[in-house]
C-alpha cells in the first residue's frame, strides 16, 4: 500500500510536475487577465468622461441632448447643440474608399512578394513595406500637406472643380490608404507564405494555371491571416487622428460625399482645438470617443462574421 | 526573368522619385478672378482666431462656425494655415505677425495700416493682443516665490528680457534706458541665494506659453536655479489661479498669463498686473495673389461671412 507522503519533507518527482504546471498556467494567465483589463479600464475612464456632457447634474441647462447629438448634421452651435451624426456617415465613407484602394493592392503585392518575385527582390520589398508601416503619423500628415494635395489640385484642375489647395476628401483616402497598406500587406505575407506546399503543388498538378492556383487556392487557404490584416488596417484608419485633421479641412457641417469637397472625421473632431478647450468642449470629445470606440467593435464583429463566410481550406 | 523584374522595379522606382519631387504649389497658373474665394480659419480654441475675429467686429464667429460661409476649411495651428496657403492660391487666412516673414505668403494691410512691429507698437494696427501677466497678491507661506517672481516681473522689463520676449515672437520695443539685467540684480537678494529647491508655478494663456518657457528657463539659471513649472491651461486661467477662484485651491499658480485684456469681472489687485508684449495678426493670401492690398473690418467680415465670395468683388 502506497504511504500518505505527509511526513515526508520533499515532494515527489510528479507532485514538482503539477506544481510548476499551475504556476505556468498563473503566470500565463494573470498577463492574459491583465491586458484584457486595460482594455476595459480605458473604455471605462472614457465612457465615465464621455456621459457627462449628458448629465444635467454636470451641467445644468447647458447639457447637451442626447438625441440630437446622435442625429445632428452641423458639429457645434452656441451653447451647447452638437451634432455625430454626419461625421459617422463621412468616416465611414472614408475608410470604405480607403480600404477599397489599399485591400487589392496590399493582398496582390502580398502574393508578388512571397510567391512570383525571385528571392532577393522579394526581400528588398518586403523590407521598404516593413520601413513604411514603421513611419509616424505626423510624417504622413506633412507628406499629404505637402505632396498629395498638390496632386490632387491637378487632378481637380483637370477636371475643372476649384479644391482648397488640396485639402479634400479625396487627400484623406489617399492619405489613409498608404497608411493602412503595409499592414495588410506585412500579415498577408505572413499568411501567405504559411499555406501548405502540397495544396498548391496538387491544384497545379490538376490542371490548373499558376494564377489560377495562386488566386483561389492560396488566397482562400491564407484567408484567416490576410482578415487579421485587414481588421488591423482598418482599425488603424478608424483611428489614425494626426494625418487625417491635416487634410481633411474640417468642415462644420453635412456628410461630404464629393471627393474634391472639405470632409471631418471623428478622430479630427476628437483633436481638432483639443489642447487649449475645457469643459463642456473637452468632455464632449470623450462622447466622440464612445462612439468611435462603438464604431470599431461593431467594423471588428461585421468582419469576424464575414470572415466565417468565405469558405475554409485545410 | 530575373534581370527585366529588376530593371522594371528600378525604373517605377525613379518614376516614383521624379513624381515626388515634381509637384510643386500651382504657382504657373494664372490668377482667375472668378473663383470662389476659399477662406481659412483656426480651430474654435484658437487665441490667434479670438484676436482676429474680435478685431474685426465678428465676434459671434469666435467659438462658432456656422456663422461662417459654408466652405470654410479649418486649420490647426500657424503652420498648417501657412502651408495651406501656400498650396492654395484662391485662398485668404490669417497668421501671427512673427510669422509673417518666413512664410512667404503676400500680407494685405488692415483699415490702410500695414503690419509691422512699429505700427503695433505706436497701435495704428488694429489686429492685434497684449499678452499680459498677473502675480498672486495673496504670498501666504511662499515668500522666497513673492520673491522670485518680483524678480521676473522686473526680468521681464530688461533689455535681456525683451530680447528673448522678441526673440519668441513677441512684438516689444526696447529703448536705451532699459535697464540690463546685471544692473538691477542688487535690487533682488533673492537671485543670489540657491533656489534649487524652490518651484514656481506658470500658468494661463497657451498662446503666451512657448515666451513664458523661455523665459523661465533663462531667468532661472541666473536667479538661484529654481525650479519653473509650467501648466498653461488657457487665458481665463490666468486670473483665476492667482487671485481667482482657485487662487487658494489645488490648482494654484503664482504667475498667470493671458492674451487679452483682463476682463471687469477679472479685478487684480493694485501692481500685480501688466503686460510684458504684443502680439498681432495679419491677413494673408498666396504670394501670386496681389489681388487685394486692403481690407476694412466691415469688407474682411463681409469675406468671413459669405456674403463677398469672389475674388471679383475686390478687384
Amino acid at each position: 500500500m502506497m504511504q500518505i507522503n505527509k511526513g515526508r519533507k520533499h515532494r515527489t518527482r510528479s507532485e514538482m510536475k503539477q506544481l510548476i504546471d499551475r504556476l505556468t498556467y498563473a503566470g500565463l494567465f494573470i498577463p492574459a487577465l491583465i491586458s484584457a483589463s486595460i482594455v476595459l479600464f480605458i473604455v471605462f475612464f472614457i465612457a465615465k468622461q464621455g456621459v457627462s456632457p449628458f448629465l444635467p447634474s454636470q451641467y445644468g441647462a447647458l447639457s447637451v441632448d442626447i438625441v440630437s447629438f446622435f442625429t445632428g448634421m452641423i458639429w457645434f452651435q452656441t451653447p451647447n447643440v452638437y451634432g455625430i451624426f454626419f461625421i459617422v456617415i463621412n468616416t465611414v465613407y472614408i475608410v470604405i474608399l480607403a480600404s477599397l484602394i489599399a485591400i487589392p493592392i496590399a493582398v496582390v503585392s502580398a502574393l508578388f512578394i512571397v510567391k512570383i518575385a525571385p528571392k532577393q527582390i522579394g526581400l528588398v520589398l518586403s523590407t521598404a513595406v516593413e520601413l513604411l508601416s514603421a513611419v509616424p503619423s505626423i510624417v504622413f500628415g506633412v507628406f499629404g500637406l505637402g505632396v498629395i494635395t498638390g496632386w490632387i489640385t491637378d487632378i481637380a484642375t483637370f477636371f475643372g472643380t476649384q479644391t482648397a489647395g488640396g485639402i479634400s476628401t479625396a487627400a484623406t483616402v489617399l492619405v489613409l490608404a498608404m497608411m493602412i497598406f503595409p499592414t495588410i500587406c506585412i500579415m498577408s505575407i505572413t499568411a501567405i507564405k504559411s499555406v501548405d506546399i502540397n495544396l498548391e503543388k496538387n491544384s497545379l498538378a490538376l490542371g490548373a494555371s499558376r494564377m489560377q492556383t495562386y488566386f483561389k487556392i492560396t488566397l482562400s487557404a491564407a484567408k484567416s491571416g490576410i482578415f487579421a490584416g485587414i481588421i488591423l488596417g482598418i482599425g488603424r484608419a478608424f483611428g489614425e487622428a494626426t494625418a487625417v485633421s491635416m487634410v481633411a479641412g474640417n468642415a462644420g457641417s453635412g456628410p461630404t460625399f464629393d471627393l474634391f469637397s472639405t470632409t471631418r472625421t471623428l478622430t479630427s473632431t476628437m483633436l481638432l482645438g483639443l489642447k487649449e478647450t475645457v469643459g463642456l468642449d473637452y468632455d464632449i470629445r470623450f462622447s466622440v470617443g464612445i462612439v468611435l470606440i462603438g464604431i470599431i467593435i461593431l467594423t471588428n464583429l461585421i468582419l469576424n462574421y464575414a470572415k466565417k463566410q468565405v469558405g475554409r481550406y485545410a | 526573368m530575373k534581370k527585366t523584374l529588376i530593371t522594371a522595379l528600378l525604373l517605377s522606382f525613379t518614376a516614383f522619385a521624379f513624381l515626388g519631387c515634381g509637384t510643386t504649389a500651382s504657382t504657373t497658373a494664372t490668377f482667375d478672378t472668378s473663383k470662389t474665394i476659399t477662406v481659412y480659419t483656426r480651430d474654435t480654441t484658437s487665441g490667434t482666431r479670438d484676436a482676429f475675429f474680435t478685431g474685426i467686429a465678428f465676434t459671434e464667429a469666435i467659438a462658432d462656425n456656422t456663422v461662417l460661409v459654408s466652405n470654410y476649411v479649418e486649420v490647426d495651428g500657424n503652420g498648417s494655415m501657412i502651408t495651406a496657403i501656400q498650396n492654395d492660391i484662391y485662398g485668404i487666412g490669417y497668421i501671427s505677425l512673427s510669422s509673417l516673414a518666413d512664410s512667404g505668403l503676400h500680407a494685405i494691410k488692415f483699415a490702410g495700416v500695414e503690419a509691422t512691429e512699429a505700427n503695433v507698437l505706436n497701435e495704428t494696427y488694429a489686429l492685434m493682443r497684449p499678452f499680459n501677466y498677473i502675480t498672486r497678491a495673496d504670498w501666504a507661506g511662499k515668500t522666497t516665490q513673492a520673491q522670485i517672481v518680483a524678480a521676473f516681473v522686473a526680468y521681464m522689463s530688461t533689455v535681456d528680457g525683451k530680447s528673448t520676449i522678441k526673440n519668441h515672437g513677441g512684438i516689444v520695443s526696447i529703448a536705451p534706458t532699459d535697464p540690463l539685467w546685471d544692473d538691477i540684480k542688487s535690487n533682488y537678494p533673492v537671485s543670489s541665494q540657491d533656489n534649487s529647491a524652490v518651484t514656481v508655478l506658470f500658468g494661463g494663456s497657451t498662446s503666451v506659453e512657448k515666451i513664458a518657457e523661455a523665459l523661465s528657463e533663462e531667468f532661472s539659471v541666473k536667479c538661484g536655479g529654481f525650479i519653473a513649472e509650467h501648466n498653461h491651461t488657457g487665458s481665463g486661467d490666468g486670473y483665476k489661479r492667482t487671485q481667482g477662484s482657485e487662487a487658494s485651491g489645488a490648482n494654484a499658480i503664482d504667475i498667470g498669463f493671458a492674451s487679452r485684456d483682463f476682463k471687469t469681472s477679472e479685478a487684480a489687485a493694485e501692481g500685480t498686473f501688466g503686460t510684458l508684449c504684443y502680439d498681432a495678426v495679419v491677413l494673408v493670401t498666396n504670394a501670386a495673389n496681389q489681388t487685394i492690398a486692403n481690407l476694412t473690418a466691415e469688407e474682411t467680415k463681409r469675406i468671413y461671412q459669405g456674403t463677398n465670395t469672389i475674388w471679383k468683388d475686390f478687384e
